[in-house]
């Protein structure tokens, strides 16, 4: 299920919506440049594939299921910018078509699972699989890539959620990633068994999944990804320092109504005392956040790279 | 609930169906924007947009009863987050007092307003999506500007998932039909091989597709089909959801 219109506040389905457009038109060019044709139209098809196969369910906890999400499993089949147009067009179909996830929200479902999704998994994938990794090593690659890109999709909708003051960030992120992980399992074990079945039947049609990961790529990916939570933190603190142009025009306008606190209250949250913290824990969890990131990165590339050159010392 | 399209209410005949679909793809994001912009909906404001959008829908001879009941399928998972509300606001007292007080007061509103966007929202969406054809919506997508790659791919969706989900559907008929009680693990395993048959088929599929493509002229773009014009019912249109939106958003 998907975030439906109206969950989400302005300061954060627009700057999603905005970073997901901006990184999936980069990702059409991309594809344009680099795929012929006949790649196309096979990946228009995957598309559709990963629609159907998200009818796939599964048994999760206590009489609910889960369903298959397909971002890890096409990221690491079809390469990772497709993956994430394929992912989006399907977001697309289901808001157009189906009505089922918002159109404002589109943006922020696109973050979640058209570029988290595909990206996590794409990566993870890549760190551990070499082109001499045995069979259990890949299945196992493809149970853990897909399994973390279902929690960290999870933890940046709930990010998102807690940003738009619909819940407090520690309960809304802890739910949300305990859930998915529980979730994950399922979309792990369908990845494996998907990845599994290739591997033996058509082992062609997995994408270059050997081949050592690109490191110009990966540094340009994580870049941008960095830049993207700066905006995306500085986006935030400029919303939610001043209220913006149409609520300022409502509280001006609408200061007669000003009595009818309960029908007019405009944005309940900045009429809590304390506010001012909250905003300062926002733009600090933000900028903690990039920089817990950036480090990471960092370090993964490091040691990746100490990694292919010993690889092509040997 | 992805297996329910709308496909059957497109073929209906209505001034609302024959609309320039580009027209109606901008009057149902102006709402929306207008919808999810303002604060929680007053009643005139509800009132407005029910009679505006029944209306709408009543013009386009749709099913107003399966469009409600399909519309109010997002309340339950919007509910789950629209509830947190009171209790931030009782200062996390589950008891009666304290989510009847006047300060979850604000909370309870909040719930409102998130229930009555994401319902209004979802009921603008479906009766865009019952009163267009999917060629027209993507045909207009393409008209404004849609990267054709995109585009291509919506139109293959559109295409194709039926086809695709019929075959999964009797994928999982013969594997209940020759291991009916497989449960946990196995299950799990065994759809995981399912999906990578499907995906081997799929992907045949695709190729046969291509080359079917290939044998028709294909030269790496779908052929546009210019259809369609904006004229003064379009134009109307448009400017009564602009209006709605603008009232509702500022009022």
């Amino acid at each position: 299920m998907h975030i439906p219109d109206g969950m989400l506040e302005a300061r954060t389905w627009i700057p999603a919506w905005l970073g997901s457009a901006g990184v999936l038109a980069y990702g059409i060019r991309r594809v344009r440049q680099t795929l012929s044709d006949g790649t196309i139209v096979m990946m228009a098809v995957m598309a559709a594939l990963i629609f159907a196969l998200q009818m796939l369910n599964f048994p999760v906890a206590g009489g609910t299921s889960g369903h298959f999400a397909g971002g890890a499993a096409a990221a690491i089949v079809l390469g990772l910018w497709p993956a994430m147009l394929v992912m989006a067009a399907v977001l697309t179909v289901q808001a157009l078509f189906f009505a089922d996830g918002g159109i404002t929200a589109l943006g922020a479902n696109m973050l979640t699972l058209a570029v988290v999704a595909p990206l996590v998994g794409w990566t993870v994938h890549r760190i551990i699989v070499r082109p001499t990794s045995s069979r259990g090593a890949r299945l196992g690659a493809s149970f853990a890539a897909a399994w973390l890109s279902c929690v960290s999709a999870a933890i940046v909708a709930a990010l998102m959620l807690w940003l738009s003051g619909r819940a407090p960030l520690v309960p809304v992120v802890g739910v949300m990633s305990m859930w998915h992980a529980l979730i994950g399992i399922g979309e792990g074990a369908i990845t494996a068994g998907l990845v599994g079945y290739l591997l033996a039947v058509r082992p062609d049609l997995l994408d270059d999944a050997g081949r050592p990961i690109d490191m110009r790529v990966a540094r340009k990916a994580l870049v941008g990804l960095g830049a993207l939570a700066l905006v995306a933190a500085g986006l935030s603190f400029v919303a939610s320092s001043s209220p913006d142009g149409l609520e300022y025009a409502y509280e001006h306008v609408g200061g007669a109504l000003a009595d009818v606190t309960l029908l007019s209250s405009p944005m309940p949250d900045y009429l809590m005392p304390g506010i001012g913290n909250e905003t300062l824990a926002g733009i600090l969890a933000g900028i903690v956040g990039v920089i817990v990131t950036g480090v990471l990165a960092y370090t993964l590339l490091t040691a990746l790279r100490a990694r292919r050159a010993a690889d092509t010392a040997e | 609930m992805h297996a329910t399209s709308f496909e059957s209410l497109t073929y209906i005949l209505s001034p609302i169906h024959g609309l320039d679909a580009r027209a109606k793809i901008a009057a149902t994001l102006l709402l929306i924007c207008g919808i999810v912009l303002t604060p929680p909906l007053r009643a005139v404001e509800a009132l407005l947009l029910a009679s505006l959008m029944l209306g709408v829908a009543a013009i386009a001879r749709l099913p107003i009863g399966r469009l409600l009941r399909r519309s109010a399928a997002v309340l339950p998972f919007a509910a789950t987050i629209a509830l947190l509300a009171p209790l931030q606001h009782s200062g996390g007292s589950w008891n009666a007092a304290g989510l009847a007080s006047s300060w979850a007061g604000g909370g309870w509103m909040i719930t409102w307003g998130i229930l009555s966007k994401a319902w209004f929202s979802a009921f603008a969406m479906i009766v865009l999506a019952a009163s267009t054809r999917s060629a027209d919506l993507l045909a207009a997508l393409r008209r404004l500007k849609v990267p054709d790659v995109f585009v291509m791919l919506l139109s293959f969706i559109a295409r194709y998932v039926g086809v695709l989900a019929s075959q999964l559907r009797s994928l999982r008929i013969a594997l209940a039909s020759r291991a009916p009680h497989l449960s946990g693990r196995a299950l799990l395993r065994s759809s995981g091989s399912l999906a990578g048959n499907l995906f081997v088929r799929s992907y045949e599929r695709g190729e046969r597709i291509y080359q079917a493509m290939l044998s028709r002229g294909y030269t790496g773009t779908l052929p546009a089909s210019a259809a369609g014009r904006i004229g003064p019912a379009e134009v109307l249109f448009v400017m009564t959801a602009l209006l709605t939106a603008a009232a509702v958003a500022l009022y």
